[in-house]
C-alpha cells in the first residue's frame, strides 16, 4: 500500500487522488520500523517525569475498563497537570492556536524534528470544520498558561497525507506543520515508530495535550493506561482525553533508558470506536510503516 | 468510511443572552466518532461545529473557566446548538 504526502498548495491545488482506496483491505503490520533508534542520552527524564510516566508493559490496565458509556472522560478525570513543562518530554509537545477560513480552533502537536511537529490531519485540513485549510497555526512547545519557555512559532506550512485530505480519512489523520528554525535537536524530540501488532498489545501508553477543558487549551495535562486493542490503523486505549487534544502523541517507553517512542496520533473520543468492538475507549490511527516513512520524508525536507 | 459531519451553528451566551466572546466548543460525549479539536467562538459567542448524525454532549469553556453543557440530536439538517454559561 502506498501513501502520498499533500502539501497546503501556494497556487492552484493538485487534486490527483493517490494512495490508499476506499475499501482497501488493511493489511497486518509485520514490520518494525523506527524514524530512529537513538537512545535516551540526549533526553534523560527527570526523577519526577520518571515518577509519573508509565514505562514497558502491563498485562492488567491500570484502572479497571468501564463496563459500558460513550464518555471520552472515562469514570472520574485521571489526567494530570504538568506544570515542568521545560523537561522532557513535556517540553516537546505543543499548543496549537489554528486560524482557518471558518473560524480558530484549538488543538495539539509535538516535536518529530528539529523544525517539524506532527499533529492530527484535522488540526490543519478540515473540508467541513475549517473550510480547508488551515490560514495560520500558532504553536507554544511547553506552554503553561501564559508562561512559554521556548517562545511561540507560527507557520502557515502544512502537509497531511492525501487519504485524509482527499476524503477525511480517519486512519490517515496525520498531519505536518513546517516551521522555519529549528527549536530542539533530534537527538532530543519523539520518536515515531510503527511496532506489529504482538510487540504493540499491553504497552502501557502515555498520552499528553491542551485540553479545552480543563486549561483553556494553555495547560498541559499527561493521563496513562494500557493499550486495549490494537487494529491494522487504529490503536485503542483507556485514557481520559477532551476536545483540544487533537493530534497530541500517544507514546510509550520500551524501557527506562530509551527516548519516548510515539505510536498513535490522539484523534478521536470514545465515539470513534466501532460498536463491534464493545469497547469504552479512546483512540488514535496508528503509526504504521507507511506513515512512518512519510514523517522521515516531512523532516528531511521543507514543504513546498 | 464516508465523512458524514455536516456543519451546525450556535452561539454560547452567558444567563443574561449576552454571546460569551472566546469561549471553546467541543464534543464531550457522543454516540459516533468526532475529532477532539476545540472550536473558539468569536467575539459575539457564535460558532459552528461539524457534526455526524449522533446523540451528543456538546459543552463550553469561557475564558473565566465557567463550563455549561448542552444536548443535541443530530440528523441530516442544521441543528442550531444554544449553549448557556453561567456567569
Amino acid at each position: 500500500m502506498q501513501i502520498a504526502s499533500v502539501s497546503k498548495p501556494v497556487a492552484a491545488g493538485d487534486d490527483r487522488e493517490t494512495g490508499p482506496r476506499p475499501g482497501q483491505a488493511a493489511t497486518p503490520i509485520t514490520q518494525r520500523l523506527l524514524t530512529d533508534t537513538g537512545d535516551a542520552a540526549n533526553a534523560a527524564l527527570s526523577d519526577s517525569a520518571k515518577r509519573r510516566l508509565v514505562i514497558g508493559k502491563s498485562p492488567t490496565p491500570i484502572v479497571p475498563p468501564p463496563e459500558s458509556g460513550l464518555e471520552t472522560i472515562l469514570f472520574a478525570d485521571e489526567r494530570t497537570r504538568i506544570v515542568s513543562t521545560d523537561q522532557q518530554p513535556w517540553k516537546l509537545i505543543c499548543a496549537l492556536e489554528i486560524e482557518a477560513p471558518w473560524g480558530s480552533f484549538v488543538g495539539t502537536g509535538w516535536f518529530a524534528g528539529p523544525r517539524t511537529v506532527i499533529t492530527a490531519g484535522h488540526c490543519v485540513f478540515d473540508k467541513k470544520q475549517m473550510g480547508g485549510w488551515a490560514d495560520k497555526i500558532t504553536l507554544t512547545p511547553g506552554r503553561d498558561r501564559e508562561r512559554r519557555p521556548f517562545k511561540s512559532f507560527t507557520s502557515e506550512r502544512f502537509s497531511g497525507i492525501n487519504a485524509w485530505i482527499q476524503r477525511q480519512d480517519p486512519d490517515y489523520d496525520i498531519a505536518a506543520i513546517h516551521l522555519d528554525e529549528d527549536v530542539f535537536p533530534a537527538s532530543e524530540v519523539f520518536r515515531v515508530g510503527a511496532l506489529p501488532d504482538a510487540e504493540l498489545q499491553d504497552y502501557l501508553i502515555n498520552v499528553s495535550g491542551y485540553p479545552a477543558s480543563p486549561g483553556g487549551g494553555t495547560e498541559l495535562y499527561w493521563a496513562k493506561n494500557r493499550i486495549r486493542a490494537v487494529e491494522p490503523r487504529r490503536i485503542y486505549y483507556d485514557v481520559d482525553t477532551s476536545g483540544g487534544q487533537s493530534g497530541g502523541p500517544a507514546y510509550i517507553f520500551p524501557d527506562e533508558n530509551s527516548r519516548p517512542l510515539v505510536v498513535g496520533i490522539h484523534a478521536y473520543g470514545v465515539g470513534g470506536t466501532p460498536a463491534s468492538m464493545n469497547l469504552r475507549v479512546n483512540s488514535a490511527p496508528r503509526i504504521i510503516p507507511e506513515v512512518v516513512t512519510q514523517i522521515q520524508a516531512w523532516l528531511a525536507g521543507p514543504a513546498d | 468510511m464516508p465523512d458524514e459531519r455536516i456543519l451546525h451553528h450556535g452561539r454560547v451566551t452567558d444567563r443574561h443572552g449576552a454571546g460569551v466572546a472566546n469561549a471553546l466548543v467541543y464534543v464531550a460525549q457522543g454516540t459516533a466518532g468526532t475529532p477532539e479539536i476545540a472550536v473558539k467562538c468569536d467575539h459575539a459567542g457564535h460558532f459552528r461545529l461539524a457534526l455526524p448524525p449522533g446523540h451528543f454532549q456538546i459543552e463550553a469553556r469561557s475564558v473565566a473557566g465557567t463550563v455549561g453543557s448542552t444536548e443535541i440530536e443530530v440528523s441530516k439538517g442544521d441543528e442550531r446548538i444554544a449553549i448557556t454559561i453561567d456567569e
